[in-house]
């Protein structure tokens, strides 16, 4: 059969399509857009990018939360009288026709002042007059055109703004630095050749007296008052070192220049902290569109349903939910607290959020149930028996906070105290030997020996190195949170892994039937059924059917679900094999059947969560260097085809999220440095525990719990590789310290003879600090083209 | 002041949404000028090819290549570039800023004031009424006038920042800015002038002094006339064509600042090894050596641009230009610094090498893309296509030839007369003449008039493809458009004002301080530049005599300065071409300097004393008759014009004013001191056979006067 | 050679200046979207919908 591609949206058109002349739509959503944004004359939407729309298929999101103004606050940038801007995040923006669409906005609607898109965080900035539209209103527009707004309790306006102050130093460092050059080259050149060049000598030092006060004062001070922290707090970082230098840069120069002796070497201290600013602006740029701490939060919705006595249903904010609080639940719904189930029926609630295990447990009238699981098919009612913060899932996070964030000290703060001690050592030694013949020159070579010895390279091996890791690794899908994290993952002999979208796909698969004897007919009513049943089982087998380029029947009546039980709907059945009342005998190991009238249509096998691609090599690989674990919440496997790889011993099941996060300290309570890889909520506990939590994810917009580092799922085969090249990028950052010792080396030899003329201070500053960000970008960029990791990202 | 954002209020009116339309009037006159423009620019610079081959065709006094080369370059730069600058700025200031034109009168004033200023210097020029200064020849009234307009655009331009709808202000914005900033404060450094009379001035500076400022101008006229203003329109126009973002955004931004901040200063390096003090030579060598980083940033970002897109660059001819136009840029941006290097400069200077590299900037750089731009922009604003896209391809092939045919033969000439000036026997004497040198390099000449004439024939090509194009469409004047306003910037900063902000932050006042400081610094430094007391005196060296000083002017008004330099290098080879080499001592009283940038023809800093006076006499009559194979016009127009003595006191008082130790009451006896020096000179003549009962009172004489003193005042014993 | 001063401190003057213009820039929030800047240039106004068209017919034929 031909399938046209929606107008709207390009998916495939099904056999409900709408057809109208020379356009077709998948759905009836699409084809209402569609006409609002041909009639509102933003038709350009389509001659930018052709069916650049979003589907409309299965869009059903609820603000009615947003008529709460104390719900909707947080989410407001600004309001006055007339007009209010909010910031939403609009994961749906993939292209340039959204930009265009969304900044016309107020073409579709004339309460919309003003729209700003940033592309990059897939947010837009809206400006509207509450009095035509509400906020409520306005994300119902925008789900309709297809860009359903992300409110996330977690949500707060401040995230992501890039560091203003950083910016503000750059250029003022920049801008001196430039000008200093220029007033200062001329003492090199030899202005003493020029008859007045004398007078230009004195003026062209007070000038840069003049302009390095800002900088020393402004753009240094992060450095001085970082130095005076550790030093009252008697740890050495390598700001101390630094700090030193600085001072004696600027107190040697400005001697120099007022008493006439010298030029000073201010332009040595321009560009030095030039370039540790430049550093610092490398290493903080990171993936402005990832969260790498999300809490739980992020996970529930803003607000509940709560039903009144009266019976009328209000949102509530989560934190405003109070014992005793009736909660209506829909099917989708997550629960947000703990409480006593109140339904006419049995219910099943699918923990797989919580567990991994996919199958819905449940539930009746009265159970305890526990905050995290998902209504399934009916809705139902909870009574809060705690406060949210209070429900038992969140103690996870609880118990977090009270954990003390250790001070992080990387590898140049770690040498640094040595360097600090050695380089004092050094001058004072200078000093004394040069005191007794020649007071002035000892002073001299020993502040000489200070600001030479300035680790402005050693300080500048780590940003660049490491940044540029940061970038090449974010290529390929793996999303690393901050230049810390490279080295704790140099050291890693533990990984574990979670099962269930960790190692084995989320999605549940099934083979070809072991008997099937069903008709096109058949089949579609049955995908028909499937897809009413939120089961797992059903949604597998529908995919399954999707697959087999099948097409839903459209049915009328409502399929009818018997809990653990199956489906059925007029004369089929499918479920358990009990269920499908077959007369004849059952087929061997058949987990699902499909019968109609009892006369078995089709059975099938387990339906196993199948391993991820390219699971076999990875752990493979990281077995060769590690030892590696298999954590999971669900049942135990028949078969565990990882057997090979991963101990049995060390494969654990029907683990609680509890139970993981201490088996990851366990292990490092035995001293071990441990990843953990894990997806979901579950997870999130081992993960903030693990020296590395890694969190992998299907698509940037979807939620993964907090951790250090995110692997996009498409980037899974290659994780092992990723690891062995960060590993390997090691030695790039030893060549660079290599470098910047040798340059101290050199300019200590000169320092330690007081020979150290600002001509060579110049020289070897600026060209050991450049060497070092050519031997860190450089390297780790070659290395990476070398080593012909496969890019792969995200599908946008 | 940049914080007040939109000059209607929304909270009036019922919706947010304004209309407004796009003025491209405007546009559509700029661009008619920038095309009309483009073929006399480059019709004057083949005549000017012309006349290097064939001396005949220097017909009159006002068409002599003295003073047509200043014509062509003030037409490519100021008339051509200059109206493609605004042309593209009007049409993409609005469009970025989602606002129309500041005010359409200021436009109006704009426009017509810059045809008439061309228009006056079209005629200034070929009547002599120079400065002598390159780039800069156009005297006081002029430069006044260009003041004047400049600042009608720059309210126009910022008045539009004000009131746009866009927050973000486009790279392309920043270029354009920087752009006005800069050329305001050169214009206005390097016209510092007091005037004599109504169309004649003497510059406030002297010698060494004056050429610096001269070549801090002209280096950033090329910088922030030719650079920046074309990269904002790369930035904007560029992308429209490939219709494709920009590469990287953020490389544009960091090219921007990183230009900013280096390019002023590279000046220097076109006073390599002259007499100007050695560490500001290298100074300018160091800082255009950085620009490359910045340059090539730019060039990359513009290629990478079209990334993906080739195969439509294969098509457009559009793109086409563009991407030659870019990769022009990168050439010229990496030549440019490589010449600034001592060693190799020594070789290029005063050659034709410099003329190639300056011609792949304009022909390949602002040439090609104005021509992109020009295709790109009138179909759009004459709502139609372009008449014919085979044209505009021809035109691209042709325009490159051109390009080429151009430059490659000057690289070759220049290279080849420099190492034949260079060249010595085994016994140590010079093997070639000037003029052998100059012959060896006619056919390159000849080569490079052809590049040039098929380049004209391509403006041609485009002029007759543009007029079909707007004859077949019609023009859009007012183009709708509709945007919302800014309100209250969402910068945290609500309606705060920037005074305020900066007492709230110690450092930004710093800063300010800072700057406030410098401010009093020039203050007080500015006087002290008037009284030149510390610039190196040399003993012998005295002031020129009133006659001498018409002679100067003579030599200024027929732009001898054009082929001539006065300036001898430190070089053996120049040494003993020449005579010893000059001192910074000996320009003291030069006002303005005619150290010139270009020997076409021999230098003449040491002529003085080297020919008897019948010889120049006899030279400037017909040169061809010393020797046959020299390409300097005739001037025999000197021979015959009286010397106008009426402004000759007034140019005395105005140099004493501006330092010249002439005795007080030399201004009372000029004319006895001219005739006296004149009879000298006559009676030399009349004795050498030179018949005419005028000779006193002829312009020859006072040149003589001024060739015969050139650089003799330190061989000359001092004066009883 | 005061001229050089003379230069000099023209030069700082306008480099100030940029520095100011710089510091705007980066308070105003310029520089915190890298990306839809060079993107939002590429739209043209909703009446030139029909030049589009030509523009399009342009870089294609």
């Amino acid at each position: 059969m031909n399938q046209l591609a929606c107008t709207h949206c390009g998916e495939p058109c099904l056999e409900d399509q709408i057809v109208e002349t020379d356009v077709q739509f998948c759905c009836s959503g699409c084809q209402t857009v569609y006409h609002i944004l041909k009639d509102n004359g933003l038709s350009d939407f389509y001659r930018l990018d052709n069916a650049a729309g979003q589907s409309q298929r299965n869009n059903s999101t609820d603000y009615s939360w947003l008529s709460v103004p104390e719900l909707q606050a947080p989410f407001i940038q600004f309001q006055d009288d007339q007009h209010t801007r909010v910031q939403l995040d609009l994961p749906a923006i993939h292209c340039t026709s959204c930009i265009w669409l969304l900044e016309h906005l107020n073409r579709l609607h004339e309460g919309v002042s003003s729209v700003q898109v940033n592309f990059g965080l897939k947010r837009a900035t809206i400006l509207f007059r509450q009095a035509k539209i509400s906020i409520q209103e306005l994300s119902e527009l925008l789900a309709k055109i297809g860009y359903p707004p992300l409110y996330r309790s977690d949500h707060d306006q401040t995230q992501s703004l890039p560091n203003r102050r950083l910016l503000y130093q750059i250029g003022l460092a920049g801008f001196v630095f430039g000008n200093i050059m220029l007033f200062s080259f001329p003492e090199y050149l030899g202005l003493g050749i020029d008859l007045a060049g004398e007078r230009f000598e004195q003026l062209f030092g007070y000038l840069n007296l003049i302009l390095i006060i800002p900088v020393l004062l402004y753009s240094g001070r992060d450095y001085l008052l970082a130095a005076y922290r550790a030093l009252s707090q008697g740890v050495a970082t390598v700001d101390l070192p630094i700090s030193l230098g600085i001072m004696a840069l600027f107190g040697r120069s400005a001697y120099e220049v007022l008493s006439q002796s010298g030029p000073g070497y201010f332009d040595s201290l321009a560009g030095l902290l030039f370039f540790l600013l430049i550093g610092k602006w490398f290493q903080s740029r990171t993936f402005s569109r990832l969260s790498f701490d999300r809490d739980y939060r992020a996970y529930f919705p803003v607000a509940a349903r709560r039903k009144e006595s009266n019976g009328q249903l209000t949102p509530v904010a989560l934190d405003r939910i109070q014992i005793g609080d009736r909660l209506q639940l829909r099917p989708g719904d997550l629960i947000p607290v703990d409480g006593i189930l109140s339904a006419q029926q049995q219910v099943g609630v699918d923990y797989s959020f919580v567990t991994g295990e996919s199958a819905p447990q449940l539930r009746q009238d009265g159970d305890l149930i526990y905050a995290g699981g998902r209504a399934t098919q009916q809705a139902f009612e909870v009574v809060a028996t705690k406060a949210v913060e209070q429900s038992y899932l969140l103690q996870l996070w609880r118990d977090q906070e009270g954990a003390p964030s250790s001070l992080e000290q990387n590898l140049t703060d770690r040498a640094s105290k040595y360097f600090t001690l050695a380089v004092v050592i050094i001058g004072l030694a200078t000093l004394a030997y040069w005191w007794p013949s020649d007071p002035a020159k000892a002073a001299y070579a020993a502040t000489s020996v200070l600001i030479i010895a300035c680790p402005c390279a050693l300080a500048l091996a780590i940003p660049f190195t490491y940044g540029a890791i940061i970038r090449v690794m974010g290529r390929y899908g793996f999303y690393l949170r901050s230049v810390q994290v490279i080295e704790k993952i140099q050291g890693l002999q533990h990984f574990i892994f979670d099962k269930t979208g960790t190692l084995c796909l989320s999605q549940a698969s099934t083979s070809a039937p072991l008997q099937a004897k069903w008709n096109e007919q058949d089949q579609a009513i049955v995908l028909a059924m499937c897809l009413q049943s939120k089961h797992p089982k059903s949604q597998t087998l529908a995919s399954y059917l999707v697959n087999q380029s099948i097409h839903p029947a459209p049915i009328e009546s409502v399929v009818t679900e018997s809990i653990g039980q199956g489906l059925s709907f007029q004369e089929y059945r499918l479920g358990q094999p009990a269920f499908c009342q077959l007369q004849e005998a059952t087929p061997q190991n058949a987990k699902l059947c499909v019968a109609k009238n009892g006369q078995l249509l089709a059975a099938f096998g387990a339906m196993s969560n199948q391993l991820r691609p390219g699971w076999e090599q990875v752990l493979e690989q990281l077995s060769t260097n590690g030892e590696l674990h298999l954590l999971s919440g669900d049942y135990q496997p028949s078969t565990q085809d990882w057997s090979d790889q991963i101990p049995l011993g060390n494969c654990h099941f029907e683990q609680s999220p509890f139970a993981k996060r201490a088996y990851v300290s366990a292990l490092q309570k035995g001293g071990k440095k441990v990843a953990m890889l894990g997806d979901g909520l579950n997870d999130a506990g081992a993960l903030n525990t693990a020296d590395v939590g890694i969190a992998i994810s299907e698509d940037q917009s979807s939620f993964s719990p907090a951790s250090d580092a995110i692997l996009a799922a498409s980037s899974f085969p290659q994780f092992a590789d990723l690891l062995g090249f960060i590993k390997r990028c090691r030695w790039m950052l030893y060549l660079a310290f290599a470098v910047a010792i040798a340059y101290n080396i050199i300019g200590l030899s000169f320092a330690v003879q007081g020979e150290l003329s600002p001509v060579i201070a110049a020289i070897l500053m600026p060209l050991s600090s450049i060497s070092i960000v050519l031997i860190g970008l450089g390297g780790v960029y070659l290395m990476a083209w070398f080593s012909r990791l496969k890019t792969d990202q995200w599908k946008k | 002041m940049m914080t007040t954002t939109t000059t209607s209020d929304p909270l009036e009116k019922e919706v947010d949404i304004e209309q407004f339309s796009y003025d491209n009037k405007i546009v559509r006159n700029f661009a008619f000028a920038t095309a009309f423009w483009g073929l006399i620019g480059t019709s004057v610079g083949l005549l000017a090819a012309l006349q290097l081959l064939f001396p005949s065709l220097n017909f009159t006094a006002e068409t002599t290549f003295g003073r047509i080369r200043p014509l062509h370059t003030n037409a490519a730069i100021f008339a051509f570039v200059g109206n493609g600058i605004f042309m593209g700025v009007y049409y993409s200031l609005q469009r970025l800023l989602k606002a129309r034109m500041f005010s359409d009168r200021l436009s109006k004033m704009h426009f017509w004031g810059w045809q008439l200023i061309i228009l006056a210097a079209a005629l200034t020029i070929p009547l002599g009424i120079s400065t002598s200064k390159e780039y800069a020849e156009l005297e006081w009234p002029i430069d006044l006038s260009i003041a004047v307009v400049w600042i009608i655009f720059g309210i126009n331009m910022f008045g539009t920042i004000l009131k746009r709808r866009e927050r973000h202000l486009y790279v392309a914005i920043w270029f354009y800015i920087a752009t006005w900033v800069t050329v305001t404060v050169l214009h206005v450094g390097n016209s510092l002038e007091l005037p004599y009379s109504f169309w004649h001035s003497y510059p406030v500076f002297a010698g060494v002094q004056d050429a610096l400022v001269q070549w801090w101008y002209g280096h950033n006229a090329v910088a922030f006339f030719l650079t920046t203003p074309y990269l904002g329109l790369m930035y904007y126009y560029l992308p429209k064509a490939a219709n494709r973002p920009v590469y990287s955004y953020r490389l544009s931004i960091i090219h921007f600042w990183a230009l900013i901040f280096i390019y002023i200063w590279a000046g220097p390096h076109h006073l390599l090894y002259t007499s100007l003090p050695d560490w500001a030579q290298s100074l300018g060598m160091v800082f255009s050596l950085m620009l490359i980083a910045p340059s090539w940033g730019g060039m990359l970002n513009g290629l990478l641009t079209l990334r993906g897109a080739w195969d439509r660059v294969r098509e457009d001819p559009v793109l086409k230009m563009m991407v030659v136009a870019v990769t022009a840029y990168g050439m010229a941006t990496l030549e440019g610094p490589l010449l600034s290097i001592k060693s190799v400069n020594a070789i290029s200077h005063y050659t034709d090498w410099t003329v190639g590299h300056v011609h792949i900037g304009t022909l390949g750089w602002n040439g090609m893309l104005t021509f992109g731009i020009l295709y790109w922009l009138i179909p759009k604003i004459f709502q139609t296509k372009l008449y014919s896209r085979k044209l505009a391809n021809t035109h691209f092939w042709i325009a490159t030839l051109g390009m080429l045919f151009y430059a490659i033969p000057l690289y070759w000439a220049g290279w080849t007369q420099s190492s034949m000036w260079k060249q010595f026997t085994p016994d140590g004497v010079l093997q070639y003449s000037f003029l052998e040198t100059l012959d060896a390099i006619i056919p390159m000449y000849a080569l490079r008039a052809f590049g040039g004439a098929i380049y004209v024939a391509g403006v041609v090509l485009m002029i007759y493809n543009l007029i079909k194009t707007v004859k077949g469409g019609q023009l859009l004047e007012n183009e709708f458009a509709e945007a919302a306003p800014l309100r209250a910037s969402k910068a945290g900063h609500k309606g705060e004002h920037w005074h305020r902000w900066i007492e709230r932050r110690p450092v930004q006042l710093m800063i300010g301080a800072t700057i406030a400081v410098l401010i009093g610094g020039m203050v007080e430094i500015f006087p002290m530049l008037m009284v030149d007391e510390n610039v190196p005196k040399i003993e012998n060296v005295q002031p020129y005599t009133a006659l001498e000083i018409e002679g100067r002017d003579i030599y200024i008004r027929e732009g001898c300065n054009a082929c001539h330099s006065q300036m001898i290098r430190p070089f053996r080879s120049e040494t003993e071409r020449y005579g010893e080499y000059s001192k910074s001592g000996e320009f003291i009283y030069d006002r303005p300097h005619l150290w010139g940038s270009k020997r076409t023809g021999p230098d003449l800093h040491r002529i003085g004393g080297k020919y008897p006076d019948s010889w120049h006499y006899n030279h400037m009559y017909d040169p061809q008759a010393m020797n046959e194979t020299s390409i300097m016009p005739d001037y025999d127009w000197l021979l015959v014009r009286e010397l106008n003595r009426d402004y000759t006191p007034a140019k005395i008082r105005t140099l004493m004013s501006l330092g010249t130790p002439y005795a007080d009451d030399y201004p009372e006896h000029v004319h006895e001191d001219m005739d006296r020096q004149a009879a000298e000179i006559a009676a030399r003549l009349r004795t050498d056979g030179i018949e005419d009962d005028e000779l006193e009172s002829r312009e020859i004489i006072a040149l003589i006067a001024y060739l015969q003193r050139l650089g003799t005042d330190i061989s000359r014993q001092p004066e009883q | 050679m005061q001229v050089i001063l003379f230069l000099a401190l023209l030069s700082i003057l306008v480099a100030g200046g940029f520095l100011f213009a710089f510091f705007w820039a980066v308070r105003s929030g310029q520089y915190e979207d890298e990306v839809t800047p060079a993107i939002r240039i590429l739209f043209d106004e909703p009446t030139s919908a029909k030049q589009d068209q030509h523009d399009d017919d342009d870089n294609n034929v």
